[in-house]
């Protein structure tokens, strides 16, 4: 809190940071539908900081993100003045008179039991029902879409669903299928949606079915700030004989190296350093992108075998340590463990070196030829970007999200069919041919997008009165 | 020329939008600034649900128009079970169309009878069916092929390789009935009358008028008002309330105008869709008037499910014309996936009036009625889904080239009209009946009117012989409508006394309206008898008054009273002018 300055009348307390009187704050709660624990709990932590500091038509804005209890153990950052609220989804019929007053038949053409219920945060949680707005992350919900008991927005991170169906379970009455149905209807229903990308944003209205001038393309707000790869800075050999690949990934810096040694010990690959010593190509990928794993490694067969590849492949990446272990208890992770060990022992030049510490990671992807990057879809990862900025070129799969990534940090890559394991091969051997002529820069310009004209484009949609007005009771 | 239409489909099929409605809809817009007159007979059941269909061709007409249904406890035969023969045998009609080759009414109906043969799929799809079927269906179609006085395809394959090699038919038998273009906006102008009220909105008065924001509203209105139609369950809910927000509007959708049945090659569509939105990560959605049921084993849903593309080709289906033609003005893209159809797909008409190009299946149908050059540009090969997704996928980027090509082959056939289909359909008519006289040794059958009649002041002339035996056998005579005046007619027979013929027969002419049957006295009537060429002849004149001049006509004969002479062979003829 500032001081008064002794000139103003005797105002009622502000939270102002600049010292100006201000109007009440606004209030808004970034809602996640699912327990996430990873990259999205780190959008959502993202979007409540950046929103906290923003400032919209001379209001400050008081964030809370809203969570469970499995949330809540999970490690994020929020800054000061931003709380974490832990709430309950349940069931509200739609038949409910409490609900009734908020459901404009207009954007609601719903019969009582189409759809039967919606989902709402429990109601004796005053943050949100003291909130101006809500956002939603994504619209996930389980037992139907969101109530709009406040008017909300949702951010849609991709529509991955749509590009790799084997996400859905096979069983049409999972509820993962009406889970993906929600969040259509929380889309359809929402003051606005945004994304980052204009394919996602493509997809709202081709998919979902949200009016165009309802989605908002939003600037990449999650970048990797504060998440700059950076080398170790100690040796330039890479130091992979002392990196153990572990899951706790975020402890493994301060690991013991002895341990870390006995640790690799346990795993199937004689770990040797000297394949890190012939040129090689990093492939890094984790374990949820399913199918791509297993035409990776055909085209890795078909670049070995028949293209006569020459340099090693080195697999890294979150939970990859799986793949290690070929009596996992789940089919896939077998079949691509399997399939890893045949490469390898086919042709000793393919090298599972599992999840790395960042530093790590960072000497051994400076080194390399190329970053191979093979995901069927996502919303662009800056697993491209990362390498960019570390000098080192890529050969990526070719999907919408990550050429507008490339064209927007100015990065030249090289792209691939990700289902065409006859091109992928191809394209490594043309990889390799290039980088024996020379290395080359794939450039990279760094953005810091202007997030206030979004923010602000974002508000003006959320809180735009409507013809509709809830009846108060 | 007064026509029945005997509609043989059940109340329950009519709700469902069956396919030979939208053709007899047309037919009879043909007919609808002629002088004739159709008469429809159906099932009680199928009242209520035909009004839409009945009021899209008979509003407004020239032509009269009218539906005839039986009132209960109507039959006029001891144990008569289809109470629509009753109705329909009280009814003098120039002939009969029925929509399928079948005996049941035909044998039970006097009348030329002419048949819509719009195609027989299992001539062309032997496996789509299966074995019971194929045999339930063969023998019955080809007898009733085999009986027809004539046929109507609308196609040249049709009438060759399914009529005539299939089933046998007579070349002349068959004839063919190529279909005309028609505007969907005009056909469904009542429906956009009703829902511009219904949104309260200005009248929509052409095509152009209809903006894709209102055609979305009117698609959107609809659902959240269907009453019927089927949508998909997707755990807890239907998919009704994501249909029914959708923006149509700002969505590249490819619409698949087509019923999913096995033959119809839907499955191809689905998969070109899949192609372009998950190898090509194309923006373009898929879209069906077909009902789908994913819990169904049925191959096309099976595959929709395993894929995961239940949100990627979405089902809206029981459409009435006005919304089923915006669904085509929204398109980028109309999709015909089947190779056959009986005649050219209505599908091309239907979206290049509403301004959207269409890609169709190469297949007998198209190729009797396009050039080459169309074929190369407008068609795929049936089996292949990656050359359908790469013409999908060329029209969505330019659909205004493919668009403006084929609105000239439309251009092209629209010389052709569904006034001169009427035509030719009249003209079918005559045929059928000049074949129906022709054929003997049959009990009960309508006279129908020839103009090349000899009798003084034109008039028709017509012959029939039979058998008549019995105590009180009934000879029934229908007259047609168009005939009028003096009826004179002659009764041979091999021997007997003429007088005493001519005592023993009563013939008597009864007249049918609204009030009833109405029998004439003796006063119209003059029996007189002799000899004809060694043969004695009753003959019988009758004076039919002005007032019934048009009226239905009715003529009874039969032995009275005591058993008569069984007569093996009994000849008459007769005349009216």
């Amino acid at each position: 809190m500032t001081k008064r300055s002794s000139s103003e009348a005797a105002d009622p307390p502000s939270t102002s940071r600049d010292g100006e009187a201000l109007a009440t704050p606004l209030r808004g709660v970034v809602i996640m539908p699912m327990a996430w624990r990873g990259g999205m709990l780190k959008v959502a932590s993202q979007l409540c900081n950046l929103l906290a500091r923003h400032t919209y038509q001379g209001r400050s804005i008081q964030m809370c993100l809203a969570g469970n209890q499995h949330t809540a153990r999970a490690h994020f950052d929020l800054d000061a003045g931003v709380s974490f609220v832990n709430v309950a989804l349940e069931p509200v019929f739609s038949a409910d008179p409490r609900l009734s007053r908020y459901l404009d038949p207009a954007v609601y053409p719903f019969t009582p039991t189409e759809p039967n219920r919606f989902v709402s945060p429990n109601s004796a949680n005053v943050a949100l029902f003291s909130a101006d707005f809500w956002i939603s992350l994504t619209g996930f919900y389980n037992e139907g879409p969101l109530a709009p008991f406040k008017p909300y927005a949702v951010f849609a991170p991709d529509f991955i669903q749509r590009y790799v169906p084997e996400i859905l379970p096979d069983d049409i009455n999972n509820y993962g299928w009406y889970r993906e149905a929600c969040q259509i209807m929380t889309m359809q229903a929402a003051k606005v949606v945004f994304a980052t990308t204009p394919k996602t944003v493509s997809d709202v209205t081709a998919y979902a079915g949200v009016p165009r001038d309802r989605v908002l393309l939003f600037p990449l707000f999650n970048s990797h700030e504060g998440g700059r790869l950076k080398k170790s800075g100690v040796d330039q050999t890479p130091k992979i004989a002392s990196a153990p690949a572990t899951s706790e990934a975020a402890d493994a810096d301060s690991m013991d190296h002895q341990w870390k040694l006995d640790r690799l010990r346990k795993y199937r690959y004689a770990f040797s350093p000297d394949f890190i010593k012939s040129p090689y190509f990093v492939w890094v990928t984790n374990t949820t992108e399913h199918k791509n794993h297993l035409r990776a490694i055909e085209m890795l067969a078909s670049y070995y075998e028949r293209h006569d590849g020459a340099l090693n492949c080195l697999i890294v990446g979150p939970s990859t340590d799986k793949w290690a272990d070929s009596d996992s208890e789940f089919a896939y992770i077998r079949d691509v463990a399997d399939g890893i060990a045949g490469l390898a022992s086919r042709t000793n030049k393919v090298h599972l070196l599992g999840e790395l510490p960042s530093s790590l990671y960072a000497d051994v992807l400076s080194g390399a030829q190329f970053l191979w990057h093979n995901v069927l879809y996502d919303n662009g990862t800056f697993t491209v970007l990362e390498a960019a900025e570390l000098g080192v070129p890529s050969l990526s799969s070719d999907y919408p999200q990550i050429r507008y990534i490339c064209d927007l940090y100015g990065v030249r890559a090289d792209f691939f069919d990700a289902h065409d394991v006859a091109e992928g091969a191809r394209a490594l051997k043309q990889m390799q041919e290039r980088q024996k002529a020379g290395p080359s820069d794939p450039g990279f310009q760094d953005l810091k997008p202007d997030l206030r004209e979004a923010f602000d484009s974002l508000l003006d949609r959320i809180l735009a009165p409507s013809a509709f007005q809830p009846v108060k009771a | 020329m007064r026509i029945g239409l005997w509609l043989d489909i059940p109340g329950a099929a009519i709700r469902e939008g069956e396919g030979l409605l939208r053709l007899l809809s047309l037919i009879f817009k043909g007919f609808a600034q002629t002088d004739h007159e159709i008469i429809i007979v159906a099932s009680a059941d199928a009242r209520r649900p035909s009004e839409a269909w009945f009021k899209e061709f008979s509003e407004g007409a020239r032509c009269k128009f009218s539906f005839v249904t039986p009132r209960p406890g109507e039959y006029d035969a001891p144990g008569e079970r289809d109470l629509r023969l009753a109705v329909a045998r009280k009814l003098a009609v120039d002939g009969w169309l029925a929509f399928r080759a079948e005996r049941h009414a035909m044998d039970q109906v006097p009348g030329p009878w002419v048949s819509i043969f719009a195609d027989f799929i299992l001539a062309e799809f032997p496996m789509h069916f299966s074995e019971a079927t194929y045999r339930q269906l063969v023998s019955p179609t080809r007898e009733g092929v085999a009986r027809m006085d004539r046929l109507v395809c609308f196609s040249e394959h049709v009438k060759q390789v399914h009529g005539v090699e299939f089933f046998g038919a007579r070349p002349d038998q068959i004839r063919v009935v190529p279909h005309a273009p028609f505007d969907y906006f005009e056909f469904a102008r009542l429906g956009f009358e009703q829902a511009s009220q219904a949104l309260s909105l200005d009248e929509i008065a052409t095509a152009d008028s209809l903006t894709r924001t209102l055609a979305a509203d009117i698609v959107r209105h609809h659902i959240r008002n269907q009453t019927d139609g089927y949508f998909c369950r997707i755990g807890a809910s239907h998919i009704r309330p994501i249909l029914a927000s959708m923006a149509y509007e700002d969505i590249d959708f490819v619409l698949i105008s087509s019923r999913n049945r096995p033959h119809k090659n839907f499955l191809t569509a689905v998969q070109a869709i899949e192609h372009l939105v998950r190898g090509r990560y194309s923006a373009i959605k898929g879209l069906t008037t077909s009902p789908l049921d994913l819990t169904s084993d049925e191959p096309v849903s099976r595959y929709l499910v395993d894929r995961k593309l239940h949100q990627e080709v979405l089902s809206i289906n029981h459409l009435p014309a006005h919304v089923h033609a915006c669904l085509y003005k929204l398109a980028a893209v109309t999709v015909h996936p089947s190779p056959f159809e009986g005649g050219f797909p209505f599908t091309f008409p239907e979206s290049l009036s509403m301004g959207t190009p269409i890609i169709m299946a190469r297949g007998p149908a198209v190729e009797e009625f396009l050039t080459p050059g169309e074929l190369a540009e407008y068609c795929f090969e049936p089996s292949s889904a990656r050359d359908l997704a790469r013409r999908i996928d060329a029209a969505v980027a330019d659909r205004e080239d493919l668009l403006a090509k084929q609105m000239m082959t439309l251009d092209r056939l629209k010389k052709r009209t569904w006034r001169d289909i009427a035509d030719e359909y009249v003209d079918v008519f005559r045929e059928a009946s000049q074949v129906y006289w022709s054929k003997g040794d049959l009990w009960v059958r309508t006279l129908a009117a020839d103009d090349a009649g000899s009798a003084p002041g034109g008039g028709f002339v017509g012959a029939d012989s039979g058998r008549l035996s019995g105590p009180n056998a009934m000879l029934t005579r229908y007259l047609p409508a168009s005939a009028v005046g003096v009826f004179h007619i002659d009764l041979d027979f091999e021997d007997g006394d003429p007088s005493d013929l001519a005592r023993k027969i009563e013939l008597s002419l009864g007249v049918w309206s609204e009030a009833g049957l109405t029998f004439y006295d003796h006063k119209h009537v003059r029996v007189s008898s002799g000899l004809a060429d060694g043969r004695p002849r009753v003959s019988i004149a009758l004076d039919l008054p002005e007032k019934d001049l048009g009226a239905v006509k009715e003529l009874r004969g039969g032995w009275i009273g005591e058993a008569g002479p069984v007569l093996e062979q009994v000849s008459w003829r007769l005349a009216a002018w």
